[in-house]
């Protein structure tokens, strides 16, 4: 009997925390969902949080705005592109650090570098770059910030990689050696394929830290090349400002990667916790 | 073995020279640059550079809207950290425990990990508006207020708006990490613990949190620079607002650069962010080798 209240107890505070935790983002959820006439008269006395007449119109009146598409496609393209190149660039480098670098001295000053460069805060950078793609003609183009979110996520991938390039054995190579293989063979057919999981948990990562940026591509973007957080993000200071249509759009620009988060969780844990605890 | 040698040493500039060219062209050039900059007084409109020497710094630490953003930042960080921890304690611990459900949990909570900083703010502002917001409107009807309240544009309160949401950001990650940490206490010390009579109170403050708290130190280190760094989520949630009253350091790097379009003076303050950062980094570098046993 005591076991079953405490039980129930236990339940209870597990119900409660995790409504806590998923609170705002349900409350936007939900009222995305609201005509524009429920959503204004939603207020004091009448106060609910699940919509009574659920319609898409704010969801169709996101669509319908100009530049939408637009940021949409861009996002889709520039952290796509940029996680592939990221990933080749990334797997090189670590695999050298992990397994073909031999002295400890070197590898200690290399890794650190790398950390640090990821640590970098945006800002650091962001003035020259500002100034530089203005006068390269680069301001506002797809490819630029292809490039830029290719080497910002580089040295963070780098060091997700070489984790999991550590927990290869060294002696599968060693022997493949002997046998007279040559470095890239049995980089490519040894330890490669070994370090699929850790090349998925890395890409997955690169492509849902592109995709949620915002300090960059407000700065380096205006129309062309806008990505889909910027055209969020401005939402905010527009003329006509529409609650629901902004809410709607926070829903939809996150939907993909929410849905990535919970279909690669498993690989995304892993990686978050072998990029953060081993050195 | 002379040709391995050097064949190996071959390879691994071979492997490194797309990511280090990429690097050393888009983040290590421009950051020399940016620190050119903080040498320089410089106007954008008329393409005039001016070199000044230590203006920029001198300036920098005698304007009392960069001290005070200086310590809003600290303070801003040492709160969202401390309540990130404790919460994420909390939390880590619930989840450590079996039951019925338990994954489902675990894949809820990377919600708010996955969700954009800038969604983030939005849904934090949304839940804050004092007209249609859902903060306001549940204390209304318990009578808590009997009016409603805009915490955004308080002080105090907007500042522990954006912790909140910062928290909410960081949590994730923090439960997952020390989740991960949990696992590697082995169950044997609790057991011996348990034969020697030691309460469930006693276990947590003499087993738990004592063996937890070397491991977090690579976590607490890794959350301040996140917090440091933060920017979006003040952005959508408040813009450095009312006032100046949540223009953390990042911030007012932003605003100086982009709005006053001092450049020189932005560089500067990005500048003195950065070597914040950097000590941090070396702080998370000596945690991450260290090794524990238990």
């Amino acid at each position: 009997m005591k076991k079953n209240i405490k039980r129930f107890f236990f339940y209870l505070l597990v119900i409660f925390t995790m409504t806590l935790i998923l609170m705002p983002f349900l409350v936007m959820l939900s009222n995305s969902f609201m005509g524009t006439k429920e959503m204004f008269e939603n207020t004091s006395s009448n106060y609910h949080v699940i919509a009574r007449n659920p319609t898409l119109k704010n969801y169709m009146s996101v669509f319908k705005k100009p530049g939408f598409a637009n940021a949409l496609s861009n996002s889709i393209i520039i952290s796509g592109l940029s996680t592939i190149l990221t990933a080749i660039l990334a797997t090189l480098s670590a695999y050298t650090i992990s397994k073909l670098i031999r002295s400890k001295k070197v590898r200690n000053i290399y890794q650190f570098i790398i950390l640090f460069i990821s640590m970098l805060p945006t800002m650091a950078i962001l003035i020259p770059l500002f100034i530089y793609s203005a006068n390269l003609g680069l301001y506002d183009t797809k490819l630029l910030m292809i490039l830029l979110y290719t080497a910002f996520n580089t040295p963070f991938a780098i060091w997700i990689m070489k984790a999991f390039f550590d927990t290869i054995p060294l002696d599968l190579s060693e022997a493949a050696y002997i046998d007279g293989c040559t470095y890239s063979k049995v980089m490519l057919l040894i330890d490669l394929p070994l370090a699929l999981p850790g090349l998925a948990s890395m890409m997955i990562f690169t492509f849902i830290s592109t995709w949620n940026e915002f300090l960059l591509a407000m700065v380096l973007t205006s129309k062309n090349a806008q990505t889909w957080s910027v055209w969020v993000g401005l939402f905010k200071g527009m003329y006509d400002f529409d609650f629901g249509a902004m809410l709607a759009a926070g829903v939809i620009g996150t939907l993909p990667v929410l849905i990535m988060a919970q279909i690669f969780q498993k690989w995304i844990i892993e990686g978050l916790v072998s990029g953060a605890t081993k050195g | 073995m002379k040709d391995i040698r050097k064949s190996r040493i071959k390879m691994i500039f071979a492997l490194n020279v797309p990511a280090v060219t990429v690097i050393l062209v888009l983040l290590l050039l421009p950051l020399a640059i940016g620190f050119g900059y903080t040498f320089f007084k410089i106007s954008f409109m008329k393409h005039s550079f001016k070199f000044i020497g230590l203006a920029n710094y001198i300036e920098a630490f005698s304007d009392s809207e960069v001290i005070s953003s200086i310590i809003r930042t600290l303070l801003y960080s040492i709160i969202s950290i401390s309540m990130a921890l404790v919460s994420a304690i909390g939390m880590a611990l619930m989840l450590n425990k079996d039951f019925v459900g338990n994954k489902i949990c675990r894949a809820l909570i990377m919600i708010p990990w996955a969700l954009p900083p800038i969604v983030n703010g939005i849904a934090w502002n949304w839940f804050f508006n004092p007209r249609y917001g859902f903060f306001t409107n549940v204390l209304l009807k318990l009578g808590i207020i009997d009016k409603p309240i805009n915490f955004l544009t308080g002080n105090i309160s907007a500042f522990i708006i954006v912790c909140i949401a910062t928290v909410y950001w960081l949590l994730p990650f923090s439960i997952i990490y020390l989740l991960a940490l949990l696992k590697t206490i082995p169950k044997s010390v609790y057991e011996a613990a348990e034969i020697d009579g030691a309460s469930k109170w006693q276990r947590f403050t003499k087993i738990t949190l004592p063996l937890l708290l070397p491991g977090s130190g690579v976590l607490i280190i890794w959350l301040a620079i996140r917090t440091l760094k933060s920017y979006d989520i003040i952005y959508a949630l408040t813009e450095g607002g009312p006032g100046r009253a949540t223009t953390v350091l990042n911030y007012l790097a932003y605003s100086v650069s982009f709005k006053t379009m001092d450049f020189g003076m932005g560089a500067t303050i990005s500048f003195i962010l950065s070597i914040m950062i950097f000590l941090f980094s070396i702080l998370y570098y000596r945690f991450s080798f260290r090794e524990y046993s238990y």
